[in-house]
């Protein structure tokens, strides 16, 4: 102990000097690391789907430009992108499952107000059904009887929730077309028996556990989370897949009905842009040329995705000049 | 800097500023705790308009998730306490080995992240889990999207709060109290609600407090198990993926408002309690 030379007045003086002290250490700590980095951050908000080229893709980035650190989010594409509209977060880069979310959510009335006016498709999926040796049919389900097995009684089938997530509506789509092309009248029904609403999650990849748990036979998903999961797929006819952008005028046949509207079916292209308001525009314009070429297109369908060749905007004259270069303009379906 | 005097203790003076000053300093400090912890909940309680506030408490779907939530939290508070008590009872007087463990396991649960915890229940609960299983084979008992679901969920977040106030309120009791009932005559079960629980009541009842607003917040490990039916956390996501800040707002207000109405009788009661039998 030292020795107590202080009066009472300067014991109190020391005590808010170290509350002091305490606070701003508490701010160094929690200011620490944003004030450390003398880096550039590139914040990417993307569908949660793409987690794992865009992770490879964020490899590349930062390699090629060490000055600067990629930090993606990820999550669904209606929450990433009114995470930007509604919360207004910063971000250079949003990146959806569904072509549509952004001109449903980021363009504005008549060329006002609105955070974006183009966009890139970069990247096909398809819709598929994944299962695992366990499933119930699993040993002789095929890529012809797939309807019929999915309908057998007691079998348990997850998908996404069709009024918040696109591959949940996709889901409804695929299956609407599938009765058509199959020729079987309720087949889309006698399915969706199965898939009632306690098989329904905010998104698909959340019921994965509950399908290698043996919870649910089967999961209406993407096939890009077939291949990066290692999981058990049919392949599906591109008749009904949603996977071919040729066939978009075939596609609307496919209806699916939600709580605020019915939704004709689309192809399932990826497509991303550049926010107003990003703090990093420039850097965010490399970062499409990178993904739209040829190393990030390798990428991308390495991960299960279908390559956009070519890739194709909405709105090329407005995209920066690197990503501009890169592109087709979108077809008129 | 003055040279070493060793100083006389001050016992003597005046402490009067002193005290005063501790006194700001800490109402400083708790202000700045206060206002992290009221600002943000204040903002979000100003966020909707009356008519999006009316139009949540007129949402048929927005009633049944708040009050699909009050009846599971009540329900998990309830287990928890049930089973929990007793369990804070062997910890605070056992003298057994791995009391320590055991009460380690207890708290565990607020340290893993919920959506793990909600795949963990998942491994166990679900139709080819080891309770899971067996329940619905022989009980018809599911806990997949069903209200059994959401209070495993709930419970397995929520207990350790229940275990631990219950725990630090039965330590607090002297044991010779009870020594001095059971000398008396009364035999051990009496002496435990006669004495002992009442005594503890206090700390049970606040456990009871934190186990119920701890369950009825869970939202990544209740959505893992059960989606639908929606509890009000899984209600108010939907909502600000369907429609918006607006509209999730005012759910989420509205949840709020139900909450701090129980909290308020919930202490009023604890604190009654304890003002009228506590003593200590």
């Amino acid at each position: 102990m030292t020795p107590r030379e202080n009066p009472p007045a300067r014991g109190g003086r020391t005590l808010i000097e170290a509350g002091i002290a305490a606070l701003c250490g508490i701010a160094l700590v929690v200011a620490g690391p944003e004030a450390a980095a003398a880096k550039e951050t590139l914040t990417i908000f993307a569908a949660g789907t793409l987690a794992v080229p865009f992770r490879a893709i964020d490899g590349q980035f930062e390699r090629s430009d060490p000055g600067v650190t990629v930090e993606p989010q990820f999550g669904g594409s209606v929450m990433m992108a009114k995470r930007i509209t509604a919360l207004h977060e910063p971000a250079d880069i949003l990146a959806v499952a569904d072509y549509n979310v952004i001109p449903k959510y980021l363009f504005g009335q008549d060329g006002k107000g609105g955070w974006t006016d183009w966009y890139v498709g970069f990247a096909r999926n398809a819709i598929t059904f994944v299962y695992t040796p366990k499933s119930k049919g699993a040993h002789d389900i095929t890529p012809q009887n797939w309807y019929e097995v999915l309908a057998r009684p007691g079998v348990e089938i997850g998908r996404s929730n069709p009024d918040t997530d696109p591959s949940g509506y996709q889901t409804l789509q695929m299956l609407s077309l599938a009765e058509a092309y199959y020729k079987v009248p309720g087949l889309a029904q006698r399915v969706l028996a199965n898939a009632p609403r306690r098989n329904i999650r905010d998104t698909e990849t959340a019921l994965i556990s509950a399908l290698q748990l043996g919870q649910i036979d089967y999961l209406a998903i993407y096939r890009s989370d077939a291949v990066q999961h290692h999981l058990e797929s049919l392949k599906l006819p591109s008749e009904i897949d949603l996977s071919d952008p040729a066939r978009a005028h075939d596609y609307a046949a496919g209806i699916a009905k939600t709580k605020s509207s019915a939704l004709a079916g689309r192809p399932i292209v990826y497509a991303a842009t550049i926010p107003a308001g990003a703090p990093h525009a420039a850097l965010a314009a490399i970062y499409l040329a990178l993904l739209l070429g040829p190393q990030g297109q390798a990428i991308i369908a390495r991960d299960g995705f279908g390559a956009m060749k070519p890739p194709v905007a909405v709105n090329p004259e407005h995209a920066p000049p690197a990503v501009k270069a890169l592109v087709k303009p979108w077809p008129k379906s | 800097m003055a040279a070493r005097v060793s100083d006389p203790p001050a016992a003597t003076g005046n402490w009067a500023p002193a005290a005063a000053l501790l006194r700001l300093v800490f109402w400083l400090l708790g202000m700045v705790l206060l206002a992290v912890v009221a600002l943000p909940l204040l903002r979000l309680a100003l966020a909707p308009s009356i008519a999006n506030l009316v139009a949540a408490a007129r949402d048929v779907e927005v009633r049944d998730a708040l009050w699909l939530s009050l009846e599971g939290a009540a329900l998990a508070a309830l287990v928890a306490m049930v089973l929990g008590v007793p369990l804070a009872y062997l910890l605070a007087r056992g003298r057994f080995r791995g009391r320590g463990f055991i009460a380690a396991v207890v708290d565990l649960p607020l340290s893993v992240p919920h959506t793990v915890s909600g795949i963990a229940l998942l491994m166990v609960f679900g139709r080819r889990g080891i309770i899971g299983a067996p329940a619905e084979a022989y009980l018809g008992l599911r806990f997949w999207a069903t209200l059994a679901g959401i209070v495993v969920a709930m419970v397995f977040v929520a207990a350790p709060y229940m275990v631990s106030a219950a725990r630090i309120a039965f330590a607090a009791v002297d044991p010779r109290l009870e020594m001095v009932a059971r000398s008396l005559g009364l035999g051990p079960w009496r002496v435990f609600f006669r004495v002992t629980l009442p005594l503890a009541w206090h700390g049970i009842a606040t456990g009871f407090t934190l186990t119920f607003a701890r369950a009825i917040s869970e939202f990544a490990a209740v959505a893992m198990l059960v989606y639908y039916p929606m509890t009000a956390p899984v209600k108010i996501y939907e909502l600000f993926l369907r429609f918006g800040l607006d509209e999730a707002a005012a759910a989420a207000v509205l949840l709020l408002a139900v909450t701090l109405a129980l909290f308020l009788v919930f202490r009023h009661f604890a604190y009654g309690e304890a003002a009228a039998g506590g003593g200590r």
